[in-house]
């Protein structure tokens, strides 16, 4: 705890300092770039800051069981500490290993808060009680070990609510440097702590996006992980500057900030497939060159790291476009409109513009893919989903796109052969979500009853102050609320404009309530923020519905099982629901995504994708092809979807 | 006694024998010089563990090769060390016991003289030994989720051991052992050799594809052992060994031995005075109270915290390192091509070679057996003209290989050999024969697939004419106890 200080006499302070290592320190002994490895990353300042460290949303505990050894919890409170921006970098301490990985994780989570306009949480613990349902039970802290596994790896458990992180012997990747004991810990790559906390946080945001689905899903998850990692790595300006100072010649070779990418997870060979996705050195040339987009590349990929990358390759090339125009009239000044700089070093100031562009750029491109997560559907998501998100999320917050942000999104989601399946063009105006027709708008306002008044009650504050517990709770009564409204009678039509089921003439393997009708979930009321046209910020209350069936693979199968002739257990679990994004000003729906739980195409594209694309690896002939185990594990055997993912990417075969 | 099985007059039969999931073929050639004599080849005799009846079915096909050879074997192949091509040797020993065995041929990677083939061996010691302790440690541990990980890495782990009766652990290198002793001594091939004639056998070349001798084809996993600066000793840090010394540690400390403990200590991330014992953590002065609430319990409002631990998450790592292990082992199958060389036709028996196996088949050619050209003989050529492949790893993906394995196969007589048991896989939730591949097989082949569980296609195959059919059956034959089925490639 804090020392005894008179807080009436100093003011609390915003934030604080602790180091952290910008790159991995293996790496850092072979690039240019190490005479700065340093970073000091600012956290909120957190009275109740304690040993671990531990705070309201994260506890790391240094527990290494493969070596039979636990490592004592830094004190970050220490005078000496605080006095210092806490310990100075070092391999050695597995202090500063705690310090880093709780830095880089708390960060993280403000980055998304911040997007967000809202507090975060983990996603709910599931018990089983004997004969009774699942129970959702809260989840205050993330658990963080950094020492827990011997092997090139780190993941997100969701059923131990903890983020594992690997270490393993530097001779693996030091041939020819030859570091005899040396170990590399993926708890200090900044990327890879980044890489694993949003696993979390979208996990504590979309609990269903951890079910394979489509093949897109895991990609998604993938993608969106080391999209927040990447571009939390960018916002840092010290980490630009550096490089952007040994440029030589043409600034408008934004080709180092697209090596500056691949070189990040380098070290672990993480990034593997995002290294392949943004170019490769030419062979002939020695010259690092981009990788020409490729729009037929997205068909024949389907592993998830992999087709992920094209994802994040898509998301770094619109970054580009647009840091690109926002130096443009530096350029024009610095180079008296050549494009080609005179001899000699590049001018600090202009470094420092150029750096601090870059920096707040990648700041806007992070906020903008976390908002786009409130705007996608609550189940079976695809990439054409995310982008339309992506899209509609930015035009409720940027009327004025100085930059055409949008517009680069979308001509490099394009050039990778990334659409959504049911849009007519890919004009801003075609891939924003559609509104509800006039009925359908009609039938929201009956199921909302007491206009925006009474809805704005149910806008508990997310603020900072409340206590996440809280806000658990409370966002749990409103759920039940909104489910009560949605299964009156009243709220029949909505329920339909929602692209959701009440009907009893349904297929018999939609799960059904004690009332034997189709059983809706509740999945999440909370609040979102945008920006009106006069630039007052405005909220949105976001409602996610959804509902279940039972699917099988032979399609006869399923048609008995539809008609009531058979009955559980499944061989997977097919869901459909909607995203509600309601204006708490008129209590109107603004838009309405949905999956139906009655598309039959749909399932047939599941069912498809859980039988016909088998996986050839070795590991899928022994130990089960991981996404029809994942259906076929009940709860309480809680299958671990990242640490195969991660494990099995790492040993890829090539035929 | 004399032997039952007539090889043709030009040509060579192919007997599959059907002991389940297992490799077992008995080749027979026609001896020159105008006796009625035969010669005889066994490639491997081994059925997988836990094959129901499996041990008493691999001793009738072993008495079954001992009538069908007269006693006499000419060669004996044992292609890798893996319990379904070797416990043959194992559970009918007294059998092979009692044949005359000429010559055993064994990969170069089997030869106790070869530096690298002595590493490799001690890597893959030291790899199962690791991993059997690992499994050891999942299967105690209380969460269901370990135990289900210790069940399917078991599975995979059947491929190297049994366990057998009263905890004894019986392993392919005993087997293998056994094999080795037959030979006097055995003869270590190598890709590239120059190609082998059987004694008082005309008309037939044998090519030895595989394994490797390139390190890196050998092992795709572990770069590291390409660097012998390195890896001053056989035993050294890396990420695998790593985890082994602290799966075997975890079991019982002091088991170690010498320069395994000196590792084991070296593999700590931080050393004394930082570590805490983890049996201590609890009591800990300073830190104990943060360690039991935090960690062994109970929590800080007394409730329970233990669904958050990770004692044996680490050894989730086991269950890749077990298919690298597989993987690798199988990549030290010994491969072959045998040619008749009046027609040019050739018959491939890859046994379990993966894809670094399969690759550097590109990596040799026999100058000394080019065309008139002075082109040398490739692999290529080989796989172009085989009209007999024995399909690899009872027809898991891996083991076949795809643009320049099958593609490449183009003779429009081909006929393919699984030894398979599809039942007996789907047991295990495995996939084999892996259906994209059976399917294509079906197409290279027109439909002429021989099975070791279905045997022959039920009725005519689509793509087969009437007279290719029954063409395609005259050369089979099947024994009415089900314990073989044969095909004879005629010259």
């Amino acid at each position: 705890m804090t020392p005894d200080v008179n807080h009436a006499q100093a003011p609390r302070p915003p934030g604080r300092r602790l180091r952290a290592f910008a790159f991995d320190p293996i790496l850092s002994r072979r690039i240019a770039t190490a005479d700065i490895n340093q970073v000091a990353i600012k956290v909120p300042w957190n009275d109740e800051l304690s040993k671990g460290p531990a705070d309201d949303y994260l506890e790391v505990v240094d527990v290494d069981p493969a070596s039979g050894a636990c490592y004592a919890p830094v004190d970050l409170n220490d005078p000496y500490l605080l006095a210092q921006d806490g310990l100075p970098p070092s391999e050695g301490n597995p202090q500063f290993h705690q310090q880093m990985v709780y830095a880089v994780a708390r960060t993280t989570i403000r980055h998304f808060e911040r997007a967000l306009g809202r507090r975060v949480l983990w996603s709910p613990r599931i018990t089983f009680d004997p004969g009774e349902g699942p129970e959702d039970a809260f989840v205050r802290r993330l658990r963080i070990y950094p020492h827990a596994l011997r092997e090139a790896n780190a993941y997100y458990s969701p059923s131990k609510k903890a983020l594992l992180f690997g270490y393993f012997p530097a001779s693996r990747t030091d041939p020819g440097e030859n570091l005899p004991g040396g170990q590399v810990f993926t708890c200090l790559s900044h990327d890879i702590v980044a890489h694993e906390t949003t696993h979390a946080l979208l996990d504590g945001l979309h609990r269903r996006f951890i079910e394979p689905s489509n093949v897109d899903v895991w990609a998604l998850h993938e993608a969106f992980a080391d999209i927040v990692a990447l571009f939390q790595h960018f916002s840092y300006p010290e980490v630009l500057r550096h490089q952007i100072a040994r440029t030589r010649g043409s600034l408008e070779q934004q080709n180092l900030l697209a090596q500056l990418a691949q070189q990040f997870g380098q070290a672990i060979g993480r990034y593997g497939a995002l290294r392949d996705a943004l170019g490769d050195v030419d062979e002939e040339t020695s010259e690092w060159k981009p990788r020409e987009p490729d729009p037929e590349q997205i068909i024949h990929t389907t592993e998830p790291h992999a087709r992920g990358a094209i994802l994040v390759a898509a998301i770094f090339d619109a970054f580009l476009t647009i840091y690109r125009r926002r130096i443009a009239d530096l350029l024009r000044i610095a180079t008296g409109g050549t494009g080609v700089l005179p001899e000699g070093q590049v001018h600090p100031d202009l470094v420092d513009r150029l750096a601090q562009e870059a920096a707040k750029t990648a700041q806007h491109i992070l906020h903008m893919c976390i908002r786009a997560l409130d705007y996608c559907p609550p189940v079976d998501v695809n990439f054409g989903d995310y982008l339309r998100a992506l899209i509609t999320a930015d035009a409720d917050l940027v009327s004025d796109d100085r930059f055409n942000y949008r517009l680069a999104v979308i001509e490099a989601f394009r050039r990778r052969g990334i659409y959504p399946l049911d849009v007519r063009s890919l004009s801003e105006e075609s891939l924003l979500w559609d509104a509800p027709t006039p009925e359908q708008q009609e039938a929201y306002r009956r199921v909302f009853p007491g206009g925006p008044a009474k809805l704005r009650q149910f806008v508990p504050s997310w603020g900072l102050t409340v206590d996440r517990k809280d806000i658990y709770d409370r966002a749990r009564r409103n759920q039940a609320h909104v489910h009560s409204w949605f299964t009156d009678p009243d709220g029949r039509d909505a329920v339909r404009a929602a692209g959701l089921t009440l009907a009893e003439d349904t297929p018999a393997t939609i799960n059904r309530g004690p009332d034997g009708r189709p059983a809706l979930e509740v999945h999440s009321v909370r609040p979102a923020h945008r920006v009106g046209p006069d630039g007052q910020t405005l909220t949105d209350l976001v409602v996610e519905i959804t509902q279940w069936r039972r699917g099988y693979y032979d399609p006869q199968v399923q048609e008995r099982a539809d008609r009531g002739e058979i009955g559980p257990p499944w061989d997977f679990v097919f869901r459909g629901g909607c995203t509600l994004l309601v204006s708490l000003e008129t209590a109107r729906v603004r838009y309405c995504v949905y999956k139906r739980i009655r598309s039959a195409r749909r399932l047939e594209s599941q069912r498809r994708f859980l039988t016909r694309d088998i996986d050839p690896s070795l590991r899928a002939t022994y130990l089960g092809d991981p996404r029809r185990r994942y259906f076929a594990g009940s709860d309480v055997e809680a299958v671990e979807p990242f640490a195969l993912l991660h494990r099995s990417y790492e040993h890829q075969e090539v035929t | 006694m004399s032997p039952t099985m007539v090889p043709p007059d030009a040509g060579v039969t192919v007997r599959m024998y059907r002991p389940g999931i297992g490799d077992c073929f008995l080749l027979a050639f026609r001896a020159a010089g105008g006796e009625d004599g035969a010669r005889y080849m066994l490639i491997d005799c081994g059925v997988l563990v836990g094959t129901p009846g499996g041990a008493d079915r691999i001793r009738d096909i072993a008495e079954d090769i001992a009538e069908a050879t007269g006693g006499h074997l000419h060669v004996l192949v044992a292609t890798h060390e893996h319990w379904d091509h070797l416990s043959g040797f194992q559970y009918a020993n007294g059998t092979f016991e009692d044949v005359i065995i000429d010559e055993v041929w064994l990969a170069w990677t089997e030869d106790p003289d070869d530096e690298v083939a002595e590493r490799l061996r001690q890597k893959h010691a030291m790899a199962l030994k690791g991993l059997l302790a690992a499994v050891d440690q999942l299967g105690q541990a209380d969460e269901e989720r370990a135990l289900a990980m210790a069940g399917a890495i078991n599975r995979v782990l059947d491929f190297h051991r049994e366990l057998g009766v009263e905890g004894r652990i019986n392993t392919t290198a005993e087997q293998m052992e056994y094999v080795q002793g037959r030979g006097s001594p055995p003869r270590y091939r190598r890709p590239g050799e120059p190609p082998i004639v059987l004694p008082d056998v005309e008309g037939v070349r044998i090519y030895v594809l595989g394994p490797p001798e390139n390190e890196a084809r050998l092992s795709k996993s572990d770069p590291s052992t390409t660097d012998s600066e390195v890896y001053e000793r056989a035993l050294a840090l890396s990420e695998a060994n790593a985890f082994y010394l602290a799966a075997l540690a975890a079991g019982d400390r002091d088991a170690l031995l010498d320069d395994e403990g000196e590792l084991w200590e070296r593999s700590h991330p931080f050393h004394p005075p930082v570590p805490i014992a983890m049996d201590e953590a609890a009591e800990h002065e300073a830190h104990g109270d943060f360690f039991r609430a935090r960690y062994f319990g109970p929590g800080e409002n007394g409730e329970d915290i233990g669904w958050r631990r990770i004692d044996t998450e680490w050894l989730g790592a086991a269950g890749q390192l077990a298919l690298d292990l597989d993987n690798d082992t199988n990549n030290t199958s010994l491969a072959l091509a045998i040619e008749l060389t009046e027609s040019g036709q050739v018959l491939i028996f890859p046994a379990d070679a993966q894809v670094g196996n399969w690759l550097s088949w590109y990596d040799v050619a026999w100058p000394d057996e080019g065309d008139c050209e002075g082109d040398p003989l490739t692999a290529g050529d080989l796989l172009r003209r085989t009209v007999l492949y024995k399909v690899g790893h009872h027809g898991s993906h891996n083991a076949t290989l795809r643009e320049k394995g099958l593609e490449m196969m183009e003779s429009p007589d081909l006929v393919a050999m699984i030894p398979v048991n599809g039942d007996h896989a789907e047991d295990r939730e495995w996939a084999m024969p892996f259906p994209p591949l059976f399917a294509r097989l079906e197409e290279k082949t027109k439909g002429r697939i021989i099975r070791a569980d279905t045997g022959l296609p039920a009725g005519r195959p689509e793509r087969l004419s009437e007279s290719e059919w029954e063409s395609f059956r005259a050369k089979v034959e099947e024994d009415s106890d089900g314990l073989w089925i044969q095909y004879t490639v005629t010259e």
